[in-house]
């Protein structure tokens, strides 16, 4: 018997503006462990919008979303999946101004049974992985985009998540920390096996990965697996 | 980093805004504590005031709705003094009346064998004598009025000599005004009336005894017997005091509560980006909603803090203004300051748990598209 998917999107349809507006139509998609995936296709084609239903943080109108086999429905589910088992990296970074790069990525360790001095080495570790162990206290304001984006880096994997979703994670960066940042990604995903999903309009980055879905008003038209393309 | 301190570092990013929910919540719960201590002090100001001049239980018509305005007939205490226990009574009339500057005065009329003449703390002057127009003062109000022995002062239309200056602890004597039961009835035209009587029983009576001797009183008459702490547990104009600093304060706190939850709505709306991010790494809705309920127990906090702090200042300069301290005493106990802070603080988080449902009713992908 064949391993179920780490995550599987069936029959997915989510409409706005009470459904004039279809961003996804019909929907199925499976990512499995240790995947490259790049959802590419052009503003408004339901990229951003399935990254939304495949992380929980949008709900489908109709369709299901399993995670290891197991349907997830409830927000609480969801909250604990992304607070196990999935890492999101956004554009605009989301770091919160007034605390500092340390204190940021400690965000995503607090409440659960991790002591303080464990999050704390934990966050720093993290920071490090990303090449930011010199620059811990400093708050957002004080850090350059690429160094903001590699914060966010750190938060989304500091809970070692088997998969990690990023929304255009260079969109904002010059092309040096661009690079910067893709180069990291990828080495997370080489490194530890961590699922990788990028949403992305770059077509260099998309070509980082192994696999390539592509998306139109909200349908997959191509789902394009490239085996000789090593990441 | 805990969530206190997350709680706290949000709070600090809009520091002004804080500061005025603060200060709202403080002005909210200082007046609440001010109009509970006087309430407070008005009652005791009245039993402490009557235990001064040597009173032990005080009997006041059952039906009356204010003690210093409730009517008995003079002749009732020949009565009670004829009762086995009773040791002594005296017939206190009590009336108010304003002086030639407009200043109320409450004015005292004792019968001629009322305990109370005999532990009259003079500072200066003698006595009245019985049946003349002589009046004894208190030095808060002799100061406030600029008089001292040998001066005339108009009350009731008519003419009196001060004729000694009486030094009470209590803010109540201090500003009143002690002269002859019988002048006084003449003056007030209260002819053969008292407010009330003071009973002394006999000393050596047990406690046993002497709730006898109350019950005796109580069956034999239509009054009512109070100790002098007890005495406005009756009065329906103390009762109204009470009523409408309760209302007052509970207006003001309920005020309190509503800025705090117009500023963390706002702060939330502000934020609703940040929330859906804190929803996106994994944070649940519950912690998120105690995230916003703890800056809202915060900002309650530091109110209830510096309102107690405003409260007794405001309490202590009231007690120093001759015009309020005259009459009450005006000193915050911990039970004036424990009531507010009960209803305060739950008023925050309830204040707070509006907004945070707000925070968590959109889903994170929607929080996360607002600008």
């Amino acid at each position: 018997m064949s391993e179920a998917p780490l995550l599987a999107l069936t029959g997915i349809r989510r409409s706005f503006d009470a459904g004039r507006i279809v961003a996804l139509d019909g929907i199925d998609f499976a990512i499995g462990r240790g995947e490259s995936v790049a959802v590419v296709g052009r503003s408004g084609s339901g990229k951003s919008c399935l990254l939304g239903i495949a992380t929980g943080l949008d709900r489908p109108d109709t369709g299901d979303v399993s995670w290891m086999g197991r349907k997830v429905a409830s927000r609480r589910e969801w909250a604990a999946l992304r607070r196990r088992s999935i890492g999101i990296v956004f554009q605009e970074f989301h770091l919160l101004p007034t605390l500092t790069a340390q204190q940021n990525v400690e965000l995503a360790l607090m409440g659960g049974a991790m002591g303080q001095s464990e999050q704390s080495r934990c966050a720093a570790a993290a920071l490090e992985r990303v090449g930011l162990a010199g620059r811990r206290d400093n708050l957002p304001s004080e850090m350059s985009g690429g160094e903001r984006q590699r914060v966010a880096i750190a938060r989304a994997l500091v809970r070692d998540p088997l998969i990690l979703f990023a929304d255009e994670p260079t969109g904002n960066l010059d092309s040096a920390n661009a690079d910067r940042v893709a180069g990291l990604l990828f080495d997370l995903h080489r490194e530890r096996g961590v699922s990788l999903v990028l949403v992305t309009h770059d077509d260099e980055l998309a070509g980082r990965c192994r696999r390539v879905v592509r998306l139109s008003d909200g349908r997959v038209v191509e789902d394009l697996r490239i085996e000789e393309n090593a990441s | 980093m805990t969530m206190a301190g997350l709680a706290f570092s949000n709070l600090a990013r809009r520091a002004a805004r804080t500061l005025l929910t603060v200060l709202g919540i403080a002005l909210a719960v200082g007046t609440a504590v001010a109009l509970l201590a006087l309430a407070r002090g008005v009652a005791e100001s009245v039993g402490r005031g009557l235990d001064e001049t040597g009173a032990e239980f005080v009997v006041a018509p059952r039906n009356a709705t204010g003690v210093l305005s409730s009517r008995l007939p003079e002749s009732v205490g020949g009565v009670i003094a004829a009762m086995s226990g009773v040791e002594s009574v005296s017939g206190e009339l009590y009336a108010f009346t304003v002086t030639a500057d407009n200043q109320s005065v409450l004015i005292a009329g004792w019968s001629r064998n009322a305990a109370g003449w005999k532990e009259v703390p003079l500072r200066s002057g003698r006595l009245p004598e019985p049946d003349r127009r002589e009046i004894l003062i208190g030095d808060s109000l002799a100061e406030g009025l600029g008089l001292a022995a040998d001066d005339e002062i108009d009350l009731f239309d008519e003419t009196f000599e001060v004729v000694g200056v009486t030094g009470y602890a209590t803010a109540m004597n201090r500003s009143m005004v002690i002269m002859p039961l019988a002048a006084l009835q003449e003056a007030a035209l209260r002819e053969g009336q008292v407010s009330f009587f003071t009973v002394r029983l006999v000393a050596e009576l047990d406690e046993a005894a002497r709730d006898r001797v109350r019950q005796a009183i109580e069956r034999e008459l239509p009054v009512v017997v109070s100790d002098t702490e007890e005495i406005l547990d009756r009065d329906m104009n103390y009762e109204i005091l009470q009523a409408i600093s309760s209302a007052v304060s509970l207006v003001a706190l309920v005020s309190g509560a509503v800025s705090l939850l117009a500023t963390l709505l706002i702060s939330v709306q502000e934020r609703t980006r940040e929330i859906g991010m804190m929803a996106a790494i994994g944070w649940s809705d519950g912690r998120i909603v105690a995230l916003i309920v703890i800056e809202g127990v915060l900002i309650g906090l530091a109110g209830c803090v510096l309102g107690v702090v405003l409260g007794v200042a405001a309490s202590a300069l009231f007690d120093r203004l001759p015009a309020i301290g005259g009459f009450v005493s005006f000193t915050p106990r911990a039970a004036d300051m424990a009531l507010p802070l009960l209803f305060a603080l739950p008023l925050c988080a309830a204040g707070a748990a509006y907004p945070a449902w707000r925070a968590v009713r959109l889903m994170p992908a929607d929080a996360l598209r607002r600008a």
